[in-house]
């Protein structure tokens, strides 16, 4: 019901409103699509709204509307928008009037890909630049209506063009938001490919995140990691328990400590240190305040995996491989021929081609290649393929 | 009140500039005492969380860091002790607020009167009120109007989006310093590349094999070198156009021909593509057997134990020797060194020399020890 233009509030003040939406979480889709719908309650009654396109260079497409349902929509080769406008008729930001039954709008592909199949006409619209090149559109956020009737006001289109610059910077914050949460996502899975146990803690010595190394050598289950706005978990964690159970309240020296786990008694050796990063900002929480690294030196099936990322390295034979796999688990030289069935002059000279390609003279010398390299990382690429459980879906 | 419509519209503008800067926050400061008047200051006044460090930005004062306790004290009623709504206005009391440490020793002496103003609520959590915007006198006889109170209250509810905003970016952001710090302790170098291929961080340890400063650039974004001079060094060290499909590999140092062994990490995240996790990409770790790596010297005599002649056996074992060569280098005979590794053995609950380097190289020797528990001021790195 678009009613005369008595009832409504001053253009300025329904901006306002519609911007106070806009900011509420540009982060979310749920939010795009609440702002969407109110810019809609805003020009006509069966109005669609559709946000799409690329508002930085190279950056990620987005596309929210209300009113349509987009699910299954193409949305690469809906790119550029409009490729025929000139700078000079359509810069960022301006608000371009469709009229009805515009050909120049229905040969768009977006048109012809998403709105005439949603039985959309084309036209009128209502069309806000939010990004583009020298040649064509390539972000924009439009409006059109399935009431036939409806003719976009000049008020309607004031209002587009206050609102646009707002809904440009609202992409952009939404878009560093998400950046920035993947970044740390992306970071703590660079700490799961670690065999050494990392072990991060927040400003109240909770675990905020420990990487899957940690996990086992805590016996503690995964957990998501601290809510990001700072609140306190909602329950007990499991893996802050399991880390105080095994600290047992024993201060971590400048060097760290060895102790053993209280259930079975492997040795475990802790190192702490504060996590800062030169001129940090001070006005904010940090989740990640200091890490603890975790060394287990009695795992031995790890040291077995770390040897299978080493033998593509140094081109080991599945023989050498299994034998300088139990070396580096800690197994003598006998231990390990027992274990493989072989006989010791057979591992003697099996080690001997193994010291012969890693360039080593010395089962220490071999042990210590294999564990001070990236053959501490630990799982096989197929093992990493699954997602993290320290991730949040 | 067109006008004031049109005033708040251009104040939003600065307002939504660039959250997460503070600079930006106090350009809309200054902008926001301009639209009242020459003779009000504004201020800004934020703390992150109860036991956080706080912060103070205002028109002529600049930004700087607090402890927001000891500047408020000895207020009786703080504002954080009223029960407001992030979002509400209202008076401030100046018989109150002339007795905060907060006027007396930044306010007062910087020619900013104690009231009458305003407060407005940007942010609270369940005990107290976190961040708040004060209008201030400047100039004597200087006091609101209804239409500055007007202003405000329309501005409330976005200074307290932005606020919220703000606080998320700053988060994350130091999150990921948080993270990329801890990189830092590792013995293992760590690279991280974006989708491009360009160097966007390493570790200290890589930098040493690299021979380039540690540290973070947004290539996005950057305007020094330090990036730059980091992608030339890693693709002089690797090639520009490397196949990570094989997992990794071993290359001399063209320097000294150290062996170095790189592996990329087999993560599943590049699957999200798109700008996210642009700036991390890919990592690569970089082993190098012969780094010096954590001090097992203080390990050793505080954890295990060891005498000064034990650690110093040890030591040799660690850095490749063979217990005759150990010997030799001490000037003591083969038959002692076996006895003294002996007690070595026993101490650190070993039976084997290649045991002893396992024991180090799986857990303290992993983590650089130089700046255990104290910053670096040294070291170098762009902000995020």
């Amino acid at each position: 019901m678009r009613g005369s233009a008595v009832t409504r509030a001053p253009l300025y003040e329904r901006a306002a409103v519609l911007i106070e939406q806009l900011f509420d979480a540009p982060y979310s889709a749920r939010s795009w699509s609440g702002f969407l719908a109110a810019l809609c309650r805003e020009m006509s009654t069966d109005a669609v709204a559709v946000l799409i396109g690329q508002v930085e260079p190279a950056g990620r497409t987005l596309m929210v509307a209300h009113g349509i349902d987009l699910a299954g929509a193409p949305t690469d080769e809906l790119l550029p928008m409009d490729e025929e406008s000139s700078e000079q008729e359509v810069p960022v930001g301006s608000v371009v009037a469709i009229e009805a039954a515009n050909e120049r709008f229905a040969r768009t592909r977006l048109y012809e890909k998403i709105l005439a199949t949603a039985g959309l006409p084309p036209g009128p619209a209502l069309w806000a630049v939010l990004a583009r090149d020298p040649r064509q559109i390539t972000g924009a956020l439009l409006v059109l209506s399935r009431d036939r009737s409806w003719q976009p006001t000049a008020d309607d289109r004031a209002l587009l063009e206050l609102l646009a610059p707002y809904v440009r910077r609202a992409v952009i914050v939404g878009l560093r938001l998400n950046e920035r949460r993947s970044d740390v996502e992306t970071l703590l899975g660079v700490f799961d490919a670690l065999a050494l146990g990392v072990v991060l803690l927040d400003a109240k010595s909770r675990v905020s995140f420990a990487n899957r190394s940690a996990l086992e050598m805590l016996r503690a289950t995964p957990g998501p990691a601290l809510p990001e706005d700072g609140a306190s978990p909602a329950s007990r964690d499991r893996r802050t328990e399991a880390l105080r159970a095994v600290l047992r309240s024993r201060a971590i020296g400048p060097r760290g400590a060895a102790l053993a786990h209280p259930e079975d008694g492997r040795p475990l050796q802790i190192v702490a240190t504060p996590l800062r990063w030169p001129d940090a900002d001070t006005e904010v929480a940090a989740r990640f305040t200091s890490a603890l690294f975790l060394g287990d030196p009695g795992a031995s099936e790890r040291g077995a995996v770390a040897v299978a990322g080493l033998a593509a390295l140094y081109g080991l034979t599945p023989a050498e491989e299994r034998l300088a796999s139990l070396l580096a688990a800690g197994c003598s030289l006998a231990e390990a021929a027992a274990r493989l069935s072989i006989r010791v002059s057979t591992a003697r000279s099996v080690l001997k081609s193994v010291f012969a390609k890693t360039g080593t003279r010395r089962q220490a010398s071999l042990v210590k290649l294999i564990l001070a390299a990236p053959g501490l990382l630990r799982g096989s690429p197929e093992d990493a393929k699954r997602p993290s459980p320290s991730h949040r879906p | 009140m067109p006008d004031l419509d049109r005033r708040v519209l251009s104040l939003l503008e600065l307002l939504h500039e660039s959250p997460g800067s503070t600079r930006a926050w106090t350009r809309f400061l200054d902008a926001l005492r301009d639209a009242i008047s020459p003779d009000a200051a504004t201020l800004f006044i934020a703390q992150a969380n109860e036991t956080g460090p706080g912060m103070l930005a205002g028109s002529g004062l600049g930004v700087r860091a607090f402890e927001l306790s000891d500047v408020l004290r000895p207020s009786v009623r703080h504002p954080s002790a009223v029960k407001l709504p992030s979002g509400a206005l209202y008076d401030l009391p100046p018989a109150v607020f002339e007795k905060t440490g907060l006027y007396r020793d930044v306010l007062a002496p910087a020619g900013i009167r104690s009231g009458p103003g305003l407060v407005v609520v940007n942010d609270r959590n369940d005990a107290q009120v976190l961040a708040a915007t004060f209008v201030v006198p400047r100039a004597r006889g200087w006091a609101p109007t209804p239409r500055d109170r007007a202003l405000l209250q329309r501005l409330a509810p976005h200074m307290a989006i932005a606020r919220r905003l703000h606080v998320r970016l700053a988060e994350r952001r130091r999150d990921t310093e948080a993270l990329l710090a801890a990189f830092d302790h590792l013995v293992l170098g760590v690279v991280l590349l974006t989708a491009d291929g360009r160097v966007s961080y390493v570790n200290r340890s890589a930098a040493e094999s690299l021979g380039v400063a540690p540290g973070f650039e947004d290539p996005r974004t950057a305007d020094g070198d330090a990036g730059n001079e980091r992608t030339r060094a890693w693709q002089r060290l690797v090639g520009a156009d490397r196949d990570w499909s094989r997992g990794g590999f071993v290359l001399q140092h063209p320097a000294g021909g150290r062996s170095l062994q790189f592996m990329a990490a087999p993560f599943g995240w590049s699957d999200r593509g798109g700008p996210l996790g642009r700036r991390f990409a890919r990592a690569v770790f970089i082993g190098d057997p012969k780094r010096r790596t954590g001090d097992p010297i203080g390990v050793f005599h505080e954890i295990y134990g060891l005498t000064p002649g034990e650690t110093r056996l040890t030591l040799l074992l660690l850095a490749d020797c063979s217990l005759e060569e150990a010997a030799r280098l001490l000037g003591i005979s083969r038959s002692t060194a076996r006895s003294v590794l002996k007690r070595v053995f026993q101490k650190t609950d070993t039976k084997r020399q290649s045991g002893l380097v396992r024991l180090m190289f799986t857990g303290f020797a992993q983590v650089r020890p130089d700046d255990l528990g104290r910053p670096d001021p040294l070291r170098a790195g762009s902000r995020l």
